[in-house]
């Protein structure tokens, strides 16, 4: 599928936002870690969780595994939610009887999330939720807004709201995934 | 052309002499071919945007009014009223939205009660695809099955139609999942009985008038898609709103 310099540069900066929340710190075991199987021989010894034993004897072994979910997967979604999000939409406005040209509509798409992508920066700066809302709720007004007079001019007028409600759910979406991924 | 499934109970055979008209004005509802190829690529025309657009020839006033048409399940009059014009518009939408707003609520749902219990809290993106498989499919396999036995009991419903009131009918889980954040456990199953009946009925009155000359296997198969769907507002309540710490 082609990209769209749009799509591509969105996805050159998602992907930093992403990548920054695979950074590993410095932890505790009881905090990130699960003894998996082992009856008893996997055991975290000390209470700042930061020594942790296997053993293996001549019954059966031990294990542990993470807590956390495989991050990259949110990224995929991310990334899925974006491509798909912008072919379908422009499918929207064609079949609506609107009259756009593909690959435009891809690219304008891809460009009108860049105020998210900003958005997106500055939550990765500092970790307060109402911060973080607020700064997603004025990115997705000022993406929607950039948005609004391609979409509205290319089809009919009585349609004009079914074609601008679906760029308006993607970017809103976006914004959800940038409040929610810590 | 001839590839939409033409309901015999509707009868009239439109458009074959129309005089020439541009594509994008109005096509009069599926049995209306467009003026251009008609048979030309055959199986391959189904792959061109063309193929779909009489799917989506509504106006925003359209779709207001088919949605506000799903919040009263007992007026039975949705498929009277969509019957020549369905729309695919709306069931996809419909079910796109519902898959955001089931995400975002069962997330915000554990986020607050991690959080009121002072625990650790992931995103789980699993919800998303979790809702995205199950909102689709139940939009997609349902109406197949039903359009597939609808026809072997020689009751047959137009596939579009039946897309078309399936994708409706799934409206009113949109405001039944933004009241369910109430965190009271009897409120949240108040709402999901009351949304899965509602949708229930509105899918079985507006298909009772026209698969009764199905015989006596139409109380059966009204009945299972009734269940089918309470079953779904249940299903819903209980992977989204049940929340272990």
């Amino acid at each position: 599928m082609k990209f769209s310099c749009g799509t591509r540069f969105a996805f050159l900066v998602l992907f930093p936002f992403a990548a920054q929340s695979v950074a590993v710190y410095a932890g505790s075991f009881h905090k990130d870690v699960k003894i998996h199987w082992g009856d008893g021989r996997g055991k975290i010894r000390d209470r700042d969780g930061k020594l942790l034993s296997l053993s293996l004897d001549k019954s059966s072994g031990s294990g542990f595994q993470s807590n956390q979910e495989f991050l990259y997967e949110v990224f995929a979604v991310a990334f899925a939610l974006l491509a798909a999000g912008a072919v379908i939409l422009t499918l929207n406005v064609l079949l609506l009887g609107g009259h756009i040209i593909f690959f435009q509509s891809l690219s304008l798409l891809g460009y009108c999330l860049f105020p998210l992508d900003v958005g997106a920066v500055i939550c990765m700066l500092k970790d307060n939720v109402i911060l973080k809302m607020i700064v997603v709720t004025v990115t997705l007004a000022w993406s929607s807004w950039a948005a609004y007079p391609f979409m509205s001019a290319a089809v009919n007028p009585r349609r004009k709201a079914l074609a601008l409600y679906p760029v308006f759910l993607m970017y809103v979406s976006v914004g959800f995934l940038i409040i929610a991924i810590d | 052309s001839n590839l939409q499934t033409f309901p015999p109970s509707q009868g009239k055979i439109s458009g074959g002499s129309n005089p020439l008209r541009d594509a994008d004005d109005t096509f009069s509802g599926p049995g209306n071919g467009s003026t251009d190829e008609p048979h030309s690529g055959g199986w391959l025309h189904k792959f061109t945007v063309g193929a779909y657009k009489p799917f989506f020839d509504v106006d925003t006033s359209d779709v207001m009014d088919r949605l506000k048409e799903s919040l009263f399940p007992f007026r039975g009059t949705f498929t009277e009223k969509t019957a020549d014009k369905p729309d695919l518009y709306g069931p996809f939408w419909i079910c796109t939205t519902l898959i955001f707003v089931a995400a975002s609520i069962g997330t915000f749902v554990t986020y607050v009660a991690h959080k009121w219990k002072k625990q650790e809290w992931n995103y789980d993106i699993n919800l998303v695809t979790w809702s995205a498989g199950v909102f689709y499919g139940y939009v997609t396999i349902v109406p197949l099955a039903l359009y597939v036995v609808l026809k072997y009991f020689s009751a047959p419903s137009g596939l579009v139609q039946l897309f078309c009131l399936y994708g409706y009918s799934l409206f009113i889980f949109i405001p039944a999942l933004c009241l369910s954040v109430v965190p009271v456990e009897i409120f949240r199953w108040a709402i999901a009985g009351v949304a899965g009946f509602m949708s229930a009925t509105f899918v079985a009155l507006n298909l009772k008038a026209h698969i009764n000359s199905a015989g006596e296997r139409s109380i059966l198969i009204i009945a299972s898609i009734f269940l089918l769907q309470l079953g779904l507002a249940v299903v819903l309540k209980l992977y989204l709103f049940t929340v272990t710490i």
